[in-house]
This record gives structure tokens, C-alpha cells and sequence, in this order.
């Protein structure tokens, strides 16, 4: 059991020195400034609630680029490793395919709960503490999600452009459906075909397939609005259950792939 | 640098300095009045949004902000299809209903255009509808919007009619006082000094009031409708 966990401890720790090696800290600080400073621009063109303004376009910029950073250092890294043949290396060894990817897992989960918190970082100078706090514990939530998502694709997929398109794919439905869903059920698009029916029940099924990333991490929460900390119990609940998913398919995968 | 070949970098140079040429003799982009589109359905918004409506409510201001940001401002505004501002300006609260930039926005810039009273008379209206959903919060767009009705569009009929909306549905402990009572005193400048005698008897004698200077100088105002005399104009 030691020895497993101590396997697990040296792939984990590979990837988090692999992302400070490959200067990940630098463009992850430069983003936020980037960000910080877009912000500062955009607040000084409103004529009021300056300050909300500049809040709400550093939180929806803030979210975008932690998942995009991390979406792209995972699959970059894994394919990196596999075109190098490190991957068989390392499988080669005395460690079986599910340690390796809980490793993996851990590693980069890390990484992107150290990306969320520099990049939400700007943001506790324009929100309160007892806003920004949930907010960034949800970022980072929501970071290792797109962690382990981007994970199994790179198993599933194997090639930089069809598993970037999925993971990202998979995030802007995960966080639009809530919006489809509504969309799917007015009463003004039931025109009572069949083939309208049938279009409620694959969305509705979609639903039930993808997590409610539109419950987290929300600009309401650093705007006064809401109650964050009674929200991110479930929030949590929800990323442990989906990372597991994702993390079960992705063990699947690998081990019928006899990679 | 060595290893770069001369050819390579002429044409690297040459490449660079065409394109700042063709970029430079480009017309500076320019916000047109007459280019601003039909909003889209709110709902067709909040997917685009991708789960961030407040970040996209905030670029669709400043985005339509930008339609006014050209050298004599009165000029734009007459030429903007006002249905359709108000439009955009609607799908905006929609997207971030606790957000008051767009309101202001309606009361202070777009109803503020010269020469254009039914363009005016539009946005108050547009005001009003807002203040409905929100009195709390919206309040004092309505309030300028009855001020602009008095002395820009000299509508105290309208005036009144705004005021009236602010007595019955500004309510909660951020609401002041001038703003519920207006109506009394903009009645008493339309001349209708009997219910504005009643009104401001009512309001002293409900029992509502409780700061001592807003009680003295309402008392001073009633005793000098009784018998009318000449109104200060102090309407604020």
C-alpha cells in the first residue's frame, strides 16, 4: 500500500515540476495582469458602477483563462510524454495503469488549483474577502474539473486538436445548458410534433450527462448577490462525483487500450 | 542571426513594412448610429453568455456606450432608433436585472437628447416601465425622469404622473423623502393646491415621518397653502 502510494506521490510530483519547468507560473502571472489591466480599461470607460464593471469582466475573464490554461497544459503534457514515450516508460515499471493516472490526476489537480488562485488573485483587490473567497475556492473547483476532463480525453483521443475541441466543447455546454434547457422547454417552441419531444428529451438527457457548471463559480457571488458559502457544499459534492467519473473512464480506457 | 540568410530577412522587412503601410493608411474604425442591430432574444443571450450573463450584460453596455462616444454628442442620438436602444437596453437588465448602469443610461444620456421631446418622452417611459420591476433599486431614474418631465419637457401632467409612481411603489428604508413626496408639491404647481393641501395633511397626520426637520418643513409648506399663496417654485 506504501509502495502504490508512493508511486502515485513521484508521478504526481513529476507533473507539478514538469509545469514549473515549462514556466507555467510566468504565464499564468502574466494573464492575470493582462486581465487586471483589461479591466482597469474597461472601468475607466463606465460613466457609473465603475467598480462593478470592473469586477464582473475580471471574474468572466479570470474563469475563461484558468480553464483554458489548464485545459491545455494537461492535454500539451500528456501528449508531450506519450510522442516521447515516456508514457510506455513509465508504464513499463513496477506501477500499474491506475496508479499512473491517479498520479497524473493529482498532479495536475494541483497545478490547477495553484492556476486558479494566482489568476483569482486580482479579484480580492475589487471583491470583499468573504465574496472572493468562495468565488476562488469554486474557480479552483471547477479547474480541477476541466483537469480531469481534459485528462480522459487525452487517453480517449490522443491527438492535441480532437480532445482540445471536446474538453472545450464539453465546458461551454456544461455551462450553457442551463439556458438550453429553458430554451428546450418554452412553451412558445412546443409546437407538439414528435420531433419537438424528441428534442426535449436528448437535451434533457445531455443534462443529465454533463455537471451544473453553471452553478459554479458565479459573478453574482463577488457583486453582493447570493450566498456562496451555502452554495459550495454542493458545489463540491458535485466536482468530487464528477472528477471520479471522469477519472473511472478515463482508468477504463487506458486499461482496454493495453497501452 | 547568423544563420538567417540576408534574403530571408529583406523579405521579412519588406513583408513588415507593407503591412504597417497598409495599416496605416486604414480609416480608423467609427461607431455609426444607424449600425446598431436588432438585440436578440434574451434567452439567445443568456446561451451566448456561456454562464457568464453579468460579464456579457457589462460588455453590452460599454459596447452601446461606444454609440454615443463621437464629437457633438446630440447629433448620434437623434439618429439611434430609440425602440431599438431601449431594446438592447432591456436585454441588458435582463441579463443582469441588480445592474443599474442601463437605466441611468436610459434617464441621464438617452432622454437627455436637445430637440427631441418624443425621443425624451420615449426613455421616461422606458424608465417607468423599469421602475416598475425594480422601485427599490430604480428609484432615482424615475425621479430625475419627473424633473426632466417639469423643466425640459414643461409636461407637469407627466411630472406628476411619475410622481405618483414614486409615492406608491418607492418604498423600503433607502427611499428619501423628497422622492415620495413630490407629487405634493408638483401638484401645487400645476395649480391643484386643494390636493396638495389634502396630500401633505395626510402625509404630516399618518404618522410616517419621523425625522423633526422633514416634519417642520412640511408643516411650514402646508401653512402656506392655507390659504394659498404664491409657491417659492422650491420644486425640487
Amino acid at each position: 500500500m506504501s509502495s502504490a502510494v508512493e508511486r502515485i506521490r513521484v508521478v504526481a510530483s513529476f507533473a507539478w515540476i514538469e509545469a514549473l519547468r515549462t514556466r507555467l507560473p510566468w504565464i499564468v502571472l502574466a494573464m492575470a495582469l493582462s486581465l487586471f489591466g483589461a479591466a482597469l480599461f474597461a472601468r475607466s470607460l463606465a460613466i457609473t458602477e465603475a467598480a462593478r464593471i470592473q469586477a464582473g469582466l475580471l471574474a468572466a475573464g479570470v474563469r475563461l483563462a484558468a480553464v483554458f490554461v489548464v485545459c491545455m497544459h494537461v492535454l500539451a503534457s500528456m501528449l508531450r510524454e506519450n510522442q516521447d514515450k515516456v508514457t510506455e516508460l513509465l508504464l513499463a515499471a513496477d506501477i500499474t495503469r491506475g496508479q499512473y493516472l491517479c498520479g497524473k490526476l493529482l498532479g495536475y489537480g494541483a497545478v490547477a488549483l495553484a492556476t486558479s488562485a494566482v489568476l483569482a488573485l486580482p479579484l480580492a483587490a475589487v471583491a470583499p474577502a468573504s465574496a472572493w473567497c468562495p468565488w476562488a475556492l469554486s474557480l479552483g473547483l471547477e479547474s480541477l474539473l476541466v483537469a480531469a476532463a481534459a485528462l480522459f480525453c487525452v487517453i480517449t483521443f490522443s491527438q492535441l486538436m480532437l480532445a482540445a475541441a471536446f474538453v472545450l466543447s464539453f465546458y461551454v455546454l456544461s455551462r450553457t445548458m442551463a439556458a438550453v434547457v429553458l430554451i428546450a422547454g418554452s412553451a412558445l417552441l412546443d409546437d407538439g410534433s414528435w420531433a419537438h419531444r424528441a428534442a426535449v428529451v436528448a437535451v434533457r438527457a445531455v443534462e443529465l450527462a454533463l455537471p451544473d457548471l453553471d452553478r459554479f463559480t458565479r459573478t453574482a457571488w463577488l457583486l453582493g448577490e447570493g450566498a456562496p458559502w451555502a452554495e459550495l457544499p454542493g458545489i463540491a459534492a458535485q466536482s468530487v462525483v464528477y472528477v471520479l467519473l471522469l477519472f473511472s473512464a478515463a482508468c477504463f480506457d487506458l486499461y482496454r487500450r493495453n497501452q | 542571426m547568423a544563420a538567417v540568410p540576408a534574403a530571408t530577412l529583406a523579405a521579412l522587412a519588406l513583408a513588415l513594412a507593407l503591412h504597417l503601410g497598409l495599416q496605416g493608411h486604414r480609416p480608423p474604425p467609427k461607431a455609426q448610429a444607424g449600425d446598431l442591430p436588432v438585440p436578440p432574444a434574451l434567452a439567445v443571450l443568456r446561451v451566448a453568455a456561456l454562464g457568464e450573463p453579468i460579464g456579457l450584460a457589462q460588455i453590452l453596455t460599454l459596447w452601446l456606450q461606444a454609440f454615443d462616444n463621437q464629437p457633438g454628442v446630440s447629433i448620434p442620438f437623434a439618429e439611434l432608433d430609440y425602440p431599438r436602444v431601449a431594446g438592447w437596453l432591456d436585454r441588458i437588465l435582463g441579463l443582469d436585472p441588480a445592474g443599474q448602469y442601463p437605466v441611468l443610461m436610459a434617464s441621464h444620456v438617452y432622454g437627455q437628447v436637445y430637440g427631441h421631446p418624443e425621443k425624451s418622452r420615449f426613455m421616461a417611459e422606458f424608465v417607468l416601465e423599469k421602475f416598475l420591476e425594480d422601485p427599490g433599486r430604480r428609484w432615482p431614474w424615475l425621479a430625475h425622469s419627473a424633473i426632466m418631465a417639469k423643466h425640459r419637457l414643461r409636461d407637469l401632467p407627466l411630472a406628476v404622473r411619475y410622481a405618483d409612481a414614486l409615492r406608491d411603489h418607492a418604498r423600503g428604508p433607502g427611499v428619501p423623502g423628497w422622492a415620495r413626496q413630490m407629487h405634493i408639491f408638483l401638484r401645487e404647481d400645476l395649480g391643484e393646491y386643494e390636493a396638495a393641501r389634502v396630500l401633505l395633511g395626510g402625509l404630516l397626520a399618518s404618522g410616517t415621518l419621523t425625522d423633526p426637520s422633514e416634519i417642520r418643513f412640511l408643516t411650514e409648506r402646508l401653512e402656506r397653502l392655507q390659504p394659498h399663496r404664491p409657491s417659492t417654485g422650491n420644486t425640487p
